[in-house]
């Protein structure tokens, strides 16, 4: 009887390849320095272009890596959680030689890029089988936005679970905004935010034993990699701290004990000016960069992630079940699927700590100008929510459909503008993410949205209509919108535009 | 259980009265309607009549209460379809659609972890999500001490979740009014 089996995990052993790898592993090792983020940067965790071209090998693969000081065997690219940062300025050429050892197929999505969505580019069609080799290349537009990008696999149906075991890494394009005096002088860092549920074996958790109607969380959440690692903040200074969300359901509430954020940018794009929020909201794919101002009492400060209710079947939280309350002593601990139990706890992710003096920097006042978009030609309707379907059963559904890989659902046409009304009549909140393509959010249950910003996941909560309005420029062809719990991604919730 | 079908196979009859028949074909219309036009997805749920692997009777000698009651959300897309399942199973069912159902809940001493999208009453104890309605059968032959049984999360696979050949392994728990929870039947593989 089938269960969900597309998986089988690569055995290591102690001799033959594993060795190998074991032996790159404690090489490796030193870069680990729990805890700390001043270690020197080990040159592998990071790629930058240099006389226009960033070019890299990058290998998929299970590797072993140190996980809060525990063994894991996760999947990474080249070996790293999270995966090597990549660096890029507007008008670079991108060449990344990409080998899947994974023991499934695979591709690459570059989150948030506006790139061709076909060829060797942004092309989530593609499928590379195990074993093979493939050249990614393409040209970074010479208007490409600044910021906080991300590459992750996107073959569907098996996204979720490539994503949860590990695989994603940052993307960051340079430019004029990194030369603002007052960002320039700020001290940068970087957080990938990721959670992880390991088995006995320290290998993530089977999809079977997983809530997937919910979208799978870890009970274990890693910063760049660590648990509660430590940030150092300039007293008097700025830090600026470049955030992603690269979970594969779960959503992070951050506050910063004492210390409101100055957000800078959406979804790697720039803010006209900072604005003050003392929390901050990300949903799975989406990233944030804010400053901090060092201008409290020198200390330690917990970044906090509060709890956040994202619905779902009037499930209300409450503890792991195993070994709790157990009549007749017999074990249960089907963790996954019981709800996790931190939608009412807060929990540490990191410690800011305030280091030696430096010249005091203020805020800077003007960071980009943000243009309104021209009115829509057009306005679509998209309706999120799951239900029964006759063709699959149980489905994620955009406007009643699950994705069938090869309909197209929405034709658009190349240089017009449009307005997408995306209405959530469910009992989940879902992100709804769009490639290519960046959008500005134009209203929210009908009242306009103040903050002008470029995004292109936005979340649509339960019950709410998000608008959007979206410009296709520069590229044709096929891609895709969907939500960025990718469970729902890979249980239906995509549709495919073509762009043309 | 018996392996009947290697997955879910739909009757052309499902097509045509499925929650279904509106949503499915409502998309080649839906570019130029508005959303509140189609917001019918989940509220109506007189749904699939697919063949599933949980249709096969296995408590044929069942004589005891057949009367049952069933709160859900009013957005609950799937609890119609678990309605169906135990209709097919000789339930009559009373489908009561309710924002309270927490209270529900709560009455009926539900553990909060074990909570999932419906909450069914029969007999006086509490049958908590999608759980096999000749479970509910044998659960009852019973009458244990207990306040209830529950399927926690919607695991894919149990009936009203069949989504294609997955199928979730899953535990049918049982719980007392103290909350204490232990083992009623578990599937590994259906
Ligand atoms: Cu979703």
């Amino acid at each position: 009887m089938a269960k969900i089996n597309r998986r089988q995990f690569l055995v290591l052993s102690a001799a033959g390849a594993g060795s190998a790898i074991f032996a790159s592993y404690t090489q490796r090792r030193a870069s680990y320095s729990q805890g700390s983020s001043n270690s020197p940067l080990d040159l592998s965790k990071l790629h930058h272009s240099s006389n226009g071209l960033l070019e890299l090998d990058l290998e998929a693969s299970e590797s072993p890596v140190n996980l809060g000081g525990k063994r894991a065997y996760l999947l990474t690219y080249n070996g790293h959680i999270p995966a090597p940062r990549l660096e890029a300025k507007p008008g670079d050429k991108v060449r990344i030689h990409f080998t899947n050892n994974l023991s499934q197929p695979t591709n690459l999505h570059y989150h948030g890029l506006h790139i061709p969505p076909t060829g060797k580019a942004d092309n989530v069609f593609l499928r590379i089988n195990p074993g093979e080799k493939f050249t990614y290349e393409f040209d970074l537009a010479k208007n490409q936005a600044e910021g906080t990008f991300w590459y992750h696999p996107h073959l569907h149906g098996l996204v979720a679970e490539q994503l949860f075991g590990g695989l994603a890494g940052l993307f960051i394009v340079r430019g004029e905004l990194d030369e603002i005096p007052e960002i320039k002088a700020a001290k940068e860092e970087f957080l990938v935010l990721q959670d992880f549920a390991l088995d006995n074996y320290g290998r993530p958790m089977d999809s079977g034993h997983m809530s997937l109607m919910m979208g799978r969380e870890g009970d274990l959440i890693a910063v760049n990699g660590q648990i509660n690692p430590s940030f150092s903040l300039p007293a008097n200074g700025l830090l600026r701290l470049r955030i992603l969300n690269g979970s594969t359901s779960r959503f992070y509430r951050l506050s910063l004990e004492n210390h409101p954020f100055y957000q800078i940018a959406t979804d790697g794009n720039s803010l006209n000016e900072p604005i003050e929020v003392s929390e901050l909201l990300l949903t799975p794919g989406q990233r944030a960069d804010v400053l901090v101002k060092g201008d409290r009492q020198p200390g330690q400060y917990r970044l906090l992630n509060l709890p956040y209710d994202r619905g779902g079947m009037g499930m209300m939280g409450g503890g792991m079940m195993c070994g709790r309350g157990m009549m007749g002593g017999g074990m249960m601990c089907d963790r996954g699927m019981m709800d996790r139990n931190d939608r009412n706890a807060t929990i540490a992710l990191a410690t800011v700590n305030y280091e030696s003096s430096v010249k005091s920097i203020d805020l800077p006042n003007k960071i980009t100008s943000i243009p309104a978009l021209p009115e829509p030609m057009q306005v679509r309707h998209f309706e999120l929510n799951h239900g029964m379907t006759p063709a699959v059963g149980m489905a994620f559904l955009i406007n009643g459909e699950p994705y069938s890989g090869e309909l197209i659902n929405t034709q658009v046409r190349l240089d017009t503008v449009e307005d997408w009304e995306i209405t959530n009549t469910g009992v989940m909140d879902h992100p709804f993410h769009v490639h290519v393509n960046s959008f500005q959010v134009i209203s929210r249950n009908g009242r306009s949205e103040s903050l002008p910003a470029w995004r292109d996941t936005v979340l649509v909560r339960r019950g709410e209509t998000v608008r959007i309005r979206i410009r296709f420029q520069d590229f044709t062809g096929k891609t895709v919108y969907h939500c960025h719990i990718l469970d729902h991604e890979d249980l239906g919730m995509m549709g495919i535009m073509k762009i043309r | 259980m018996s392996k009947l079908l290697p997955k879910i196979i739909f009757t052309s009859i499902a097509i045509a009265s499925a929650i279904g028949g509106a949503i499915y074909f409502s998309w080649t219309i839906a570019e130029n309607q508005t959303a509140s036009n189609q917001n019918s997805i989940a509220k109506d749920t007189k749904t699939a009549s697919f063949v599933s692997v949980w249709d096969e009777e296995t408590e044929p000698s069942y004589s005891g209460t057949k009367e049952m009651t069933v709160y859900r959300s009013p957005n609950c897309g799937c609890c119609g379809v678990w309605i169906e399942h135990a209709e097919k199973h000789g339930f009559k069912v009373k489908d009561i659609k309710t924002e309270q159902i927490e209270a529900i809940k709560q009455k009926y001493n539900v553990p909060p972890q074990l909570a999932a999208c419906h909450t069914t009453i029969i007999d006086g104890y509490a049958i908590e999500g999608h759980i096999p309605a000749d479970d509910i059968k044998r659960f009852l032959k019973e009458k244990p001490k207990l306040a209830g049984l529950a399927v926690p999360g919607m695991p894919l696979g149990t009936p009203g979740m069949e989504a294609r050949d997955m199928k979730q392994p899953f535990q049918v728990l049982a719980f007392n009014n103290k909350g204490e929870v232990q083992i009623f039947k578990e599937y590994q593989s259906y």
